[in-house]
């Protein structure tokens, strides 16, 4: 049996080799959308977690400050906590390294006197053991990763400048420092110098970003980050390296779900295509199935041959995807990194990530979509007697009764879902993903029934476009999968598109809302923001007193942890008109003066969605200083990651403590020349130090980040549609082999092969426009569950409902015109259908 | 004097075989068909009369010799003036019928006028008509599945009649129907050719329904053995 399978596996292939690749190139699709969201949000993760590998080493507990860094003092408490062995504090910030634009290194100050255990041994351009007491190392000395080293041609003792947001300063390469051999995978630039020197030079002096702490063999982890906690009179959080590493994931979490979930709907569009192509497979072995059961094989003989070889398809389809989905991630690493930075304040994806899991998903996903496909075709034949499988197949549609009864199912569900979430499903925060599989689901539920519905309704005056579509309702079972597949696309597409285009119309009226100054002008480390970049007191004086410039709005940004969220908490002067038009807020009135009143403080919708709180509630702050509660007096529209709080600068510096801005917003006067002030002010500070941009190009930045952040789930759409273009040749040409009689049939009677050409493209466009049709109704409804219930429940976003007519009518095209070029190829195949196949038939 | 309706000049069709040997399916067949006869071609399976037929409608091509139908030469024309000869002057009716099930026996029967891009009002009465004809007027919205085997072939015949051709082809016509009914489609469609005046060329097993005709061609392996005279 095993002989005859190789055999017959090869002669399959030979025959229709069409088929088989389109089988398998459906499995591949599915498997590379899967893994290549998975590669990207593991290497998302475990970029973060390389990261905090590096700053914490091998540390058992992570200590951070709440107010974002701790002070000096806070270090031989630490040390001193019962259960510590060691603890080593870093100074932690981000540079430019002048000489190459692009390049930045984090830069991290150690206590090179008692550093990390085992730190030593990751130097090297010294003799190990013997460490360069920092004055004998002389101000200004650092150990590079190789990498950076390697990137900037350095060889030991070259001097070298690096710039942050309040200047440039001269350091000199002493040393490399591999990580690697400290035996974690920690960043690839990096600079690592004595802690006091680079407090010193970096404007840090007394600030500690984060201590490192190995505990005594055996102690209760969990325990000792509370005893630290405890000791830092609460105003510090210990926790360990998984630890932080967790929350970065559940800081992605939503970001990641989003587009596993798609990557999911592509696999299942792709196991759509496996199931019809295996079926159209055995129809054409069914009587060599009847003949080999005639001659003796079991029921069980003929299943194991049909799903060994779906099983190789499989297999063949997991080797492709798995390389597809690899080079899918590379293409989007870009994207992903950008807006792992810019939205979510992370580090950018240095290498992509390929686990053994992603491997197992990458081969269980294919192998699975396969074997599933094929299992119900299989288990027909496997269940029909042998004459049955001999006869010839009579190209069968499925019974009236067994369409009406999926279209009920199809119907109950989604009306079941709906009922559900009315009545207790909004508590729950995955709803949405409830609602949307409903939605999905029903699509290939409903179609059969439509599909014979339209078939039995339209007229067929004459042999054209509509006579293709009557012959629609012939080849029932192929055309609903192949409609299915493209419904489900179409859903994913429309449903997406609505979402993308609603919230970037939504922002585009937000981001025309706040941004009414002229010149935005941003301190920047590493060219971008961070909450260790500020403005100095004489730059924004200087700034202020330009010519060109009538009024300056201040806006002093930190992160702090807002009822134990970390959020961006953002200080303006809210007597300034410009600074309340700004803010976008939900509920009316003179919401900022009452703010002000009440020393109260204005908080982001998200904030307000995910801690619960409304006006009226108080709200803590983590401050530097310790804890302040204060009053919310309005919430406004806010597009942020996690969202953000609003006060006036005055009560800010009162209860958070003074401190310098972070960023300006210029008002000119009418006859300046935004776009010239800017490139005039940036250009007297070149290095990266500041970020100067005009109203308008802040806005493009703006938006720019925004379609960044949509580009994967581009990737999946194209994805998908490519698997649905192919469902539609793939029944095209099945219908072409399967229907080879009826198309003998039409030249017999006189039908040209033009019209037989155009009889299969007719089919295939008809298949586009139910497709379409079916797609667009479930990408309403889709659009809807992601607008309304999965943005807000997981983001808090408030997002208006717009039809982008244009970017719809161009995917419609688009998809017909898909759906036509996929069809050329089975109608011209089709056309060459010799009018003698009817003897074949008859013999 | 009129063309015949069909001639055959040395006609040789061969297929290839196993390995380098050749199969001959018709071996140097001649013969003519004048207008209006009706021919059985009678003989076992794989002698032959399938293949006679489908060379007679233009869907295959003699490996020699000449088919012509009304006098023009088959071989003269191309693939798209064969369809269009097939279109306006030939009928044929298959041992399965070969109704398709998604359209109504009316939508069937018109199915050569809706592929010749005839306008329905053009057509409606003449299908009403060959329906009346067969007795199955009111079975005209029905879908073809619920029909018997002998309604179903009085539908193929209704179908290959309405471009009033000048040859109709019938290959085993009753091949796939019980012996009454295939003596009353037999006879059914000999009364509708001898109406319409055209020239019917039949291939059938039974020595009965070969006796009906006017003119039986004997094959045996690829050879014409014997022709009986116009009777």
């Amino acid at each position: 049996m095993v002989r005859y399978f190789y055999r017959t596996v090869s002669a399959h292939w030979r025959t229709n080799p069409v088929l088989y690749a389109l089988t398998v190139l459906g499995v591949a699709l599915g498997v590379a959308s899967v893994i290549s969201i998975r590669i990207l949000n593991q290497s998302a993760v475990a970029s973060f977690a390389a990261g905090v590998r590096t700053i914490g080493g091998a540390a058992d507990i992570v200590v951070t400050g709440k107010g974002g860094t701790l002070p000096d003092a806070a270090y031989p408490l630490v040390r001193g906590t019962p259960g510590v062995t060691a603890a080593w504090p870093v100074f932690e910030t981000t540079v430019a390294v002048e000489g190459r634009p692009g390049t930045f290194a984090r830069l991290l100050g150690v206590d090179l006197l008692a550093p990390a255990p085992d730190l030593w041994g990751a130097f090297s351009g010294f003799a190990p053991g013997a460490p360069p007491a920092p004055a004998a190392a002389g101000r200004g000395w650092a150990a590079a990763t190789p990498e950076l080293a390697r990137v900037m041609g350095w060889v030991p003792g070259d001097r070298f400048k690096v710039r942050d947001g309040a200047g440039s300063r001269q350091l000199r390469f002493g040393a490399l420092i591999d990580f690697e051999r400290w035996g974690v995978s920690g960043e690839r630039q990096a600079l690592v110098m004595d802690i006091a020197d680079a407090q010193s030079l970096f404007g840090g002096a007394g600030t500690l970003h984060r201590i490192g702490v190995t505990a005594a063999e055996g102690a209760d982890l969990p325990a000792l980050a509370a005893r630290i906690e405890d000791r830092l009179g609460g105003r510090a959080d210990a926790v360990t390296p998984s630890e932080r590493t967790g929350q970065a994931r559940e800081l992605l979490g939503a970001f990641r779900l989003n587009l596993t979930a798609m990557s999911l709907v592509s696999l299942l569009v792709g196991t759509f295509l496996v199931f019809s192509s295996m079926r159209a497979c055995l129809v054409w072995q069914r009587r060599e199935f009847g003949v080999l059961r005639s001659l003796g094989s079991t029921p069980g003989q003929v299943l194991a041959l049909i799903l060994g070889e779906a099983a190789l398809l499989g297999v063949m389809g997991v080797a492709i995807g798995i390389l597809a989905g690899y080079w899918t991630a590379v293409w989007n690493l870009e994207a992903v990194s950008s807006t792992l930075t810019n939205v979510y304040m992370l580090r950018e994806i240095e290498s992509l990530e390929v686990s053994r899991g992603t491997l197992a998903l990458a081969v269980f996903a294919g192998l699975g979509g396969a074997l599933s496909g094929t299992l119900l075709p299989a288990l027909d034949v496997w269940r029909r007697d042998t004459r049955t499988l001999l006869d010839t197949l009579p190209a069968k549609s499925a019974g009236t009764a067994g369409t009406r009864v999926l279209f009920r199912i199809g119907l109950v569900l989604v009306v079941g879902a709906l009922a559900w979430y009315w009545l207790i499903g909004w508590r729950w925060r995955l709803t949405g993903f409830v609602l949307s599989t409903a939605v999905m689901l029903c699509l290939p539920l409903l179609t059969p029934r439509l599909v014979q519905h339209l078939a039995t309704w339209v007229r067929v005056p004459d042999f054209g476009f509509r006579y293709g579509v009557r012959s629609l309702g012939a080849t029932l079972a192929n055309t609903s999968f192949s409609v299915s597949s493209l419904a489900m696309a179409v859903c994913l597409l429309v449903g997406i598109t609505l979402l993308v285009e609603s919230f970037r119309e939504t922002l585009v009226r937000w981001v025309d809302r706040s941004l009414t100054a002229d010149v935005f002008v941003t301190a920047t480390v590493g060219a971008r923001p961070g909450p260790d970049a500020t403005l100095s007191a004489q730059l924004v004086e200087r700034l202020a007193s330009r010519p060109d410039v009538e009024g300056v709005g201040p806006l002093r940004r930190l992160f702090l942890e807002v009822e134990g969220r970390r959020v961006a908490v953002v200080g303006v002067d809210l007597s300034r008109p410009a600074a309340r038009q700004r803010l976008g807020l939900l509920s009316g009135g003179d919401v900022a003066g009452r703010a002000m009143r009440e020393r109260g403080i204005l908080i982001g919708e998200p904030l307000s969605s995910s801690a619960s709180v409304t006006v009226g509630d108080t709200v803590e702050i983590e401050g530097p200083e310790g804890p302040v509660r204060l009053p919310v007096s309005g919430i406004y529209r806010d597009y942020t990651q996690g969202g953000s709080v609003t006060m006036d600068l005055g009560l800010m510096a009162e209860t958070l403590g003074p401190g310098a801005l972070t960023s300006i917003a210029l008002q000119l006067r009418p006859d300046a020349d935004p776009e010239a002030v800017a490139a005039g002010i940036e250009s007297r500070h070149p290095g990266g130090s500041l970020r100067v941009r005009s109203n308008r190009h802040l806005k493009e930045d703006i938006l720019r980040v925004f379609d960044q952040t949509f580009a994967v789930t581009r990737i999946l759409q194209v994805m998908s549609l490519i698997i649905a273009a192919c469902a539609i040749t793939l029944t095209l040409l099945v219908v072409a082999q399967e229907k080879a009689s009826e198309i003998a049939l039409y030249r017999t009677l006189g039908a040209f092969r033009r019209q037989v050409f155009l009889l299969f493209v007719s089919k295939g466009t008809a298949m586009a426009f139910l497709g379409l049709v079916l797609g667009f109704a479930g990408g309403i409804g889709l659009g809807a569950i992601l607008i309304f219930v999965i943005q807000k429940s997981y983001f808090g976003w408030s997002i208006e409902w717009a039809w982008p007519w244009w970017p719809l009518a161009g995917e419609a095209l688009a998809i017909v015109c898909a759906a036509v070029l996929a069809s050329l190829y089975p109608a011209f195949k089709a056309s060459r259908t010799p009018a003698n196949e009817l003897c074949h038939a008859d013999a | 004097m009129d063309a015949a309706a069909l001639t055959f000049a040395g006609v040789s069709k061969v297929y290839d075989g196993a390995g380098s040997a050749e199969r001959y399916a018709l071996r140097d067949v001649s013969f003519e068909i004048a207008s209006g006869q009706t021919v059985a071609i009678v003989g076992r399976s794989g002698s032959g009369k399938s293949t006679l037929l489908h060379l007679a409608a233009g869907i295959d091509v003699p490996t020699r010799g000449s088919v012509a139908v009304r006098g023009t030469p088959l071989e003269d024309l191309n693939e798209t003036a064969r369809t269009r000869l097939r279109r306006r002057d030939i009928g044929f009716v298959f041992q399965l019928f070969h109704l398709l099930p998604h359209l109504t026996v009316r939508d069937n029967v018109a199915l050569p006028d809706l592929i010749a891009g005839v306008r329905e009002r053009d057509y409606r009465e003449r299908v009403a008509a060959l329906l009346e004809r067969v007795d199955l007027p009111d079975r005209a919205d029905d879908p073809v599945a619920g029909l018997s085997g002998g309604e179903m072939q009085r539908v193929a015949i209704c179908r290959a009649l309405l471009r009033r051709p000048r040859l109709l082809l019938a290959d085993e016509p009753t091949g796939s129907l019980d012996d009454t009914s295939g003596e009353v489609v037999m006879d059914l469609m000999l009364k509708m050719v001898a109406e319409e005046g055209a020239t019917l060329v039949y291939a059938t097993h039974s020595r009965e329904l070969a006796s009906m005709a006017d003119r039986t061609l004997r094959l045996h392996s690829g050879l014409l053995e014997e022709a009986d005279a116009p009777g």
